[in-house]
């Protein structure tokens, strides 16, 4: 469980979220969504600590992130970044191998768990044949993957992940989804921020829905899509349906 | 070669990595590297002096030294420490640059771009001209400051922290910063009157005094500075991920700030000290470096570093050719190698 309790935050003096309270449910998949510039990456930023907030705190379960080092809390707690920067001429497996930073000593020395953990990554994700191809030359849905194997490495108890799908085709998306939802299954509490509301709908447990910096709902998809939900958050005239192959709602813009 | 990169890919032990690389001898690239350093320290202990010095006399010096000789004293007491020095300078410099580059993500990002040469050099000349406030504090407390004092202008007027996203701001504000301290220089200059060939000489950047005293001064600062280097390898590598996930990756980017501004800030300082502003070799070593071993900072920073050595000594001998029996400063020579290379480096900054 993810506690944000009091949350201001802001770039300089401009403030993004003032006051905000939210708890994020442990084991499940939770969608942050809602409009561009409302807030979403903000909130994932500063709970992954990358923000430094100006008053508030976020705790997973009673432990103050704020009070962790920054290696015990990125133990605990991984973030896949809107564009990463791709280091020139960096291969799969260092990629991932820096998955294992937080594990290492001073020295930095890699160990046999280390790269066991490194190989256990690269398998799940695909990329065993890949393992000293530089990262550059893969395509978008396979640079993606690297990441994802990156955080798989770092095997933390909670996973952020910030606009994962924005640059990949339909297929990789999916893909994508599918490695989150496997994530899922093995005990991972995952929050992400989508922008297609209707993946959001299928593959995560619980949405909550921003809007300027506030929490306008948070609930099931089953709860969240509503007409007057998607009108007054996205201004949009929806057609709200079920989803024959989730069983979930989808929504179809009039 | 192919051993070597296998060793480095997983981040090693860092005295390990640090032995590993520096002796190595398993890659053609690093013999080459070693050996031009090597020929460089050789020949600049005997070339180009009045007392016509051969390989023969640096070699008797050093295994049977025979006060009576002339040529011996002249090469252990003048030569030697003066390439020492001209060595250690460049690898200084050459790790300064690497560490600068590797913290901004900029390849534009140099202790001369940064105006660290020229802050210390600035506050060196007038300190040395007797400006009260300054001339109370030891010259390598000074040259301290004024290194600190050119870089962090340079870095806040060239756009802070997200100065990567706008190469050509930053080159703006290093252009300005440069041009005040310089005409601050020059204006120390012309009051100091007396002093001013001798601080001429040394603004631009010369060995020819370098003595054994020198090389006191400069061997510990110069350790302590490249002992924090090498401890930042880990941290730049993951920095090149950006600051976002190299922070989620459990590296604090503000304690890894620090160390690398101190180490840049110690390894320049001490070295504008001792030979005044050397230019453009902390552009050009890490360069090279880069497009031979890689971007993994464990082989980087050694290799940056040696290739600065190289480039300083050769330049050294050189500049005792150029129009003999007088000595150029050594500064003009990098900067007649570093400027066209600073302008090719510019233009396929603007490519890209």
């Amino acid at each position: 469980m993810i506690n944000v309790e009091n949350l201001t935050v802001g770039y300089g003096k401009k403030r993004i979220l003032e006051n905000l309270n939210v708890t994020i449910p442990k084991g499940k998949i939770t969608a942050l969504i809602g409009p561009n510039g409302c807030g979403k990456s903000t909130l994932l930023k500063s709970i992954s600590g990358s923000l430094t907030p100006s008053t508030g705190t976020v705790s997973l379960v009673d432990q103050d992130l704020s009070q962790l080092n920054h290696k015990k809390r990125a133990q605990r707690l991984s973030i896949l970044a809107q564009s990463p920067i791709t280091p020139e001429g960096i291969t799969v497996q260092q990629l991932v191998n820096f998955g294992r930073n937080p594990y290492l000593s001073h020295w930095g020395k890699l160990s046999e768990q280390d790269h066991h953990k490194v190989q256990l990554a690269l398998q799940e994700t695909e990329l065993q044949d890949f393992a000293n191809t530089a990262l550059s030359s893969l395509s978008g849905g396979q640079r993606q993957r690297a990441w994802i194997a990156m955080i798989l490495a770092q095997d933390t108890e909670y996973v952020l992940l910030d606009e994962p799908t924005t640059y990949l085709d339909l297929t990789h998306q999916v893909d994508l989804m599918e490695m989150m939802r496997t994530m899922n299954r093995q005990g991972k509490t995952i929050v992400v921020v989508l922008h297609d509301l209707n993946q959001a709908s299928r593959y995560c447990d619980h949405l909550i829905v921003m809007k300027k910096g506030k929490i306008i709902a948070q609930d099931s998809p089953q709860e969240i899509f509503n007409d007057a939900l998607l009108k007054e958050v996205f201004n949009l005239d929806a057609l709200i349906m079920n989803d024959p192959v989730a069983n979930k709602p989808m929504c179809i813009a009039l | 070669m192919k051993t070597i990169q296998q060793t480095l890919n997983a981040p090693d032990s860092l005295l390990l990595t640090l032995i590993k690389s520096l002796t190595s001898l398993s890659s053609a690239k690093v013999i080459v590297l070693y050996m031009m350093l090597l020929l460089g320290f050789t020949l600049s202990l005997v070339g180009q002096s009045e007392f016509s010095l051969t390989l023969n006399d640096a070699w008797q010096a050093l295994i049977s030294p025979d006060s009576g000789s002339i040529k011996q004293q002249v090469i252990l007491s003048l030569r030697m420490p003066r390439s020492l020095i001209a060595c250690l300078i460049g690898l200084n410099l050459g790790v300064a640059g690497v560490l600068m580059q590797g913290l901004t993500r900029n390849p534009l990002a140099s202790p001369t771009l940064f105006a660290i040469n020229s802050g210390a050099a600035c506050l060196m000349a007038l300190s040395s001209i007797g400006v009260a406030f300054i001339s109370a504090f030891p010259i390598e407390v000074v040259t301290f400051i004024g290194a600190a004092l050119g870089g962090f202008l340079v870095f806040f007027l060239g756009g802070g922290l997200s100065s990567h996203h706008n190469p050509l701001r930053l080159i703006l504000a290093g252009i300005a910063i440069n041009a005040l301290l310089t005409s601050l220089t020059r204006a120390a200059l012309i009051i100091s009157d007396d002093k001013a060939h001798t601080l001429l000489h040394w603004l631009s950047g010369s060995l020819s005094e370098a003595d054994w005293q020198n090389w006191l001064q400069l061997w510990p600062v110069s350790l302590v500075a490249l002992l924090i280097a090498l401890s930042t390898s880990r941290g730049l590598n993951l920095n090149a991920l950006g600051e976002q996930t190299a922070s989620s990756l459990g590296m604090n980017v503000n304690a890894l700030r620090i160390r690398v501004c101190l180490a840049v800030l110690l390894l320049t300082a001490i070295s504008v000290t001792i030979a005044g502003p050397i230019v453009f070799v902390g552009l050009i070593a890490p360069h090279l470096a880069r497009s031979l071993f890689g971007n993994n900072h464990y082989m980087l920073i050694p290799a940056s570093g040696l290739l600065g050595a190289a480039l300083v000594c050769w330049a050294d001998l050189l500049s005792r050719f150029i129009v003999p029996p007088a000595e150029t400063p050594v500064g003009i020579i990098t900067a007649l190698i570093g400027t066209p290379f600073f302008i090719y480096l510019v233009l396929k900054e603007e490519k890209q």
